[in-house]
């Protein structure tokens, strides 16, 4: 992975850290397989003066509803950085209340609400601190003996983290990890299925970092023999299309709305589409939790009778949430966010193009790390 | 990783919260629209209306200026000369590939022929408007048949004319392409109702923003009456001016839930006109 750090660009910033912090977040938002449409997130902690001339810490976190690519100073949330470390010693406490007292304790009720791993970035001493949910290692995390390929690539400088939820729970679980730490001896964190942490109290070093670990991770991979298959498509017939229709109005019935579909018809959705196996590896999980929310858990994969193939994707939703519902949980529609279409490629549902688009976005970041 | 981790990040607090949040989404939010005629005018106007309203919209036209006009993943211009019905087929062929499927046609694309007396009218002139007004309406309609009868809610509005109920002299080739046209329409609704594809016809009048009407021909047009250019622009019985945007409104509301329960139905636009009436 390319190192993108620009001198004059950062020099630009002067010693302004929430400058710096706006400058090497949008570096990285800038690569795709880091982070994908909002996900990943980054902070700097910094001293502030409020209109009584009073000084405060704060941790400056990147807000909610902001993407890394696009992100400007008013993005990140002003949070008093001794409160988030406080909340940390809490026994416990549930998201909704932590999101609320995040947002109490901002020195800007006008800016957005901070992350949900706001408490995290502010248990971590140091002044920058880098999120990503780079596909390298996130692949690499999700293969059979994956703490052990992370151990001998890392070392002991990378702490590893087993996977935990986000939001206050995984705040607490890796404060408790390291209490005991000298956070010095470690470059970075890698957490199970889900992403990776760098820091430093210097912007650059923070980025630097995460783009070495990455970069280590991606060559593991390669070393290993990753490869993705490709194929060219099959000419559109006029069968294909009232095929694709069909699909669009039975997935659009069960979702109890109408939506878009978009059609990933690349070398590399046909040749994934293509695979033998593509039922079995494609419904294996989402490449991180995250992604659940846009995608489901898994796909559909199509067969020459949409309609049915819908309803049984639909059944199996529904079976999945009576499984897995511990509590009173409303079961949200059962209809797929993407298609697997044997031989065609691969489709992404939405209740617009934007939706669809971002979600053929992951499942085309998906496809590739299987 | 363990179904149960993924469950909980699905059903986690926080994101179920954002999804109560999410308000009442757009009338159009989620279909898919065909706009033909959309590079001035009435068509333009629908497109942009449709494309505001939620919809993803192809918007065809002969001039190549639409494949500029719009800036957007989900509304596109595509060049297509309505009379090629090859290209017509690689047009609808076009948006269900991209989008997924067909649910609206907003079949607008027509023209208006120099007006010219049936004794001294050129054979072209009435071929050529049977062509656009008539004949490429039931190409473009034949051909979204399939995916249309498996689309979400669908329905068809063909753009017709006052000239239908009120014809004037010298637009025959124009009337009578209009007339063919609303009679497609009607027959479309019988055959089509069974399938749940709704047909309805809009007969707009006097419509001075198009591309049909310079400041010139205007002006013509109020000295032959003796008006001026305001009063010429408004001579219906409400006294209102009619122009693409408010056509665009009424088109969409057709095709909308508004009108879900109605078609076969013929709706003027024009201000109110006494011979219409």
């Amino acid at each position: 992975m390319q190192n993108l750090w620009n001198h004059t660009e950062a020099n630009s910033c002067a010693d302004d850290p929430l400058a710096l912090r706006v400058y090497s977040s949008r570096l990285l938002g800038r690569e795709p397989s880091l982070v994908l449409h909002g996900g990943g997130n980054t902070s700097v902690k910094a001293e502030v003066t409020d209109l009584l001339g009073d000084s405060k810490s704060v941790l400056y976190v990147k807000g909610s509803g902001w993407d890394l690519a696009t992100i400007e100073a008013p993005g990140f949330a002003p949070v008093c950085l001794d409160t988030l470390k406080r909340m940390a010693e809490l026994p416990e406490l549930s998201d909704p209340d932590m999101v609320r007292a995040q947002r109490a304790a901002m020195t800007d009720p006008y800016a957005p609400n901070p992350s949900v791993e706001a408490i995290l970035h502010a248990i971590i001493p140091f002044k920058f601190v880098d999120h990503t949910h780079a596909d390298a290692v996130v692949t690499l995390t999700n293969t059979p003996d994956g703490e052990a390929c992370v151990r001998e690539l890392y070392g002991e400088r990378v702490l590893i983290v087993p996977y935990t939820m986000p939001g206050f729970v995984l705040a607490k679980v890796i404060h408790e990890l390291t209490r005991d730490v000298d956070w010095s001896q470690l470059d970075g964190m890698v957490l199970m299925n889900h992403g990776v942490f760098s820091f430093a109290d210097d912007a650059r070093a923070s980025y630097e970092r995460m783009i070495e670990l990455v970069s280590r991770a991606e060559a593991a991979l390669e070393k290993a023999g990753a490869t993705v298959a490709t194929a060219s498509p099959a000419p559109v017939e006029a069968d294909t299309l009232r095929q694709l229709a069909e699909t669009r109005r039975a997935v659009a019935q069960a979702r109890g709305t109408a939506g878009v579909v978009r059609w990933d018809a690349s070398a590399e959705g046909v040749g994934f589409s293509s695979l033998p196996d593509v039922g079995d590896i494609a419904t294996r999980g989402p490449l991180t939790p995250d992604h659940v929310i846009r995608t489901k858990r898994v796909p559909l994969i199509l067969s020459d009778e949409p309609e049915a193939a819908v309803k049984n994707y639909g059944d199996d939703y529904r079976a999945y949430f009576q499984r897995n519902a511990t509590k009173n949980l409303t079961c949200l529609d059962p209809a797929p966010r993407w298609a697997v279409w044997p031989g065609h490629g691969v489709l992404a549902f939405g209740s617009s193009v934007k939706e669809a688009d971002i979600i053929g976005d992951i499942s085309a970041h998906t496809l590739c790390a299987i | 990783m363990p179904e149960q981790d993924i469950f909980d990040v699905e059903y986690w607090d926080l994101e179920q919260a954002k999804l109560r949040k999410a308000g009442t989404p757009a009338t159009f939010v989620g279909k898919i629209a065909l706009v033909t005629g959309a590079a001035s005018g009435i068509g333009r106007a629908c497109a942009e209306t449709l494309h505001a309203q939620g919809a993803a919209v192809l918007a065809l036209d002969i001039d190549p200026a639409v494949e500029a006009l719009f800036d957007a993943a989900d509304c596109v211009g595509r060049v297509c000369d309505v009379t090629d019905s090859t290209a017509l087929q690689a047009a609808v062929a076009d948006i269900v590939a991209r989008f997924g499927g067909l649910d609206i046609v907003l079949s607008n694309a027509g023209n208006f022929p120099s007006n010219s007396r049936i004794e001294e009218m050129d054979a072209d002139v009435w071929t050529r408007s049977l062509q656009v007004n008539l004949s490429s309406h039931e190409q473009l309609l034949q051909a979204s048949i399939p995916y249309l009868a498996r689309g979400i809610a669908p329905a068809v509005v063909f753009m017709a004319s006052k000239n239908v109920t009120a014809p004037g002299p010298g637009a025959a080739a124009y009337s009578v392409a209009k007339a063919g046209l609303t009679q497609l329409a009607r027959v479309a609704a019988l055959e089509l109702g069974p399938k749940g594809i709704r047909v309805n016809v809009l007969h707009p009048d006097a419509v001075f923003d198009t591309a049909i009407w310079t400041d010139e021909v205007l002006e013509n047009r109020a000295r032959h009456y003796g008006m001026s250019v305001q009063e010429y622009k408004t001579k219906n019985l409400l006294k209102v001016e009619i122009n693409s945007r408010d056509v665009a409104e009424l088109a969409c509301a057709l095709v909308g839930p508004l009108f879900a329960k109605t078609t076969g139905a013929q709706i003027p636009i024009d201000g109110g006109n006494d011979r219409v009436i």
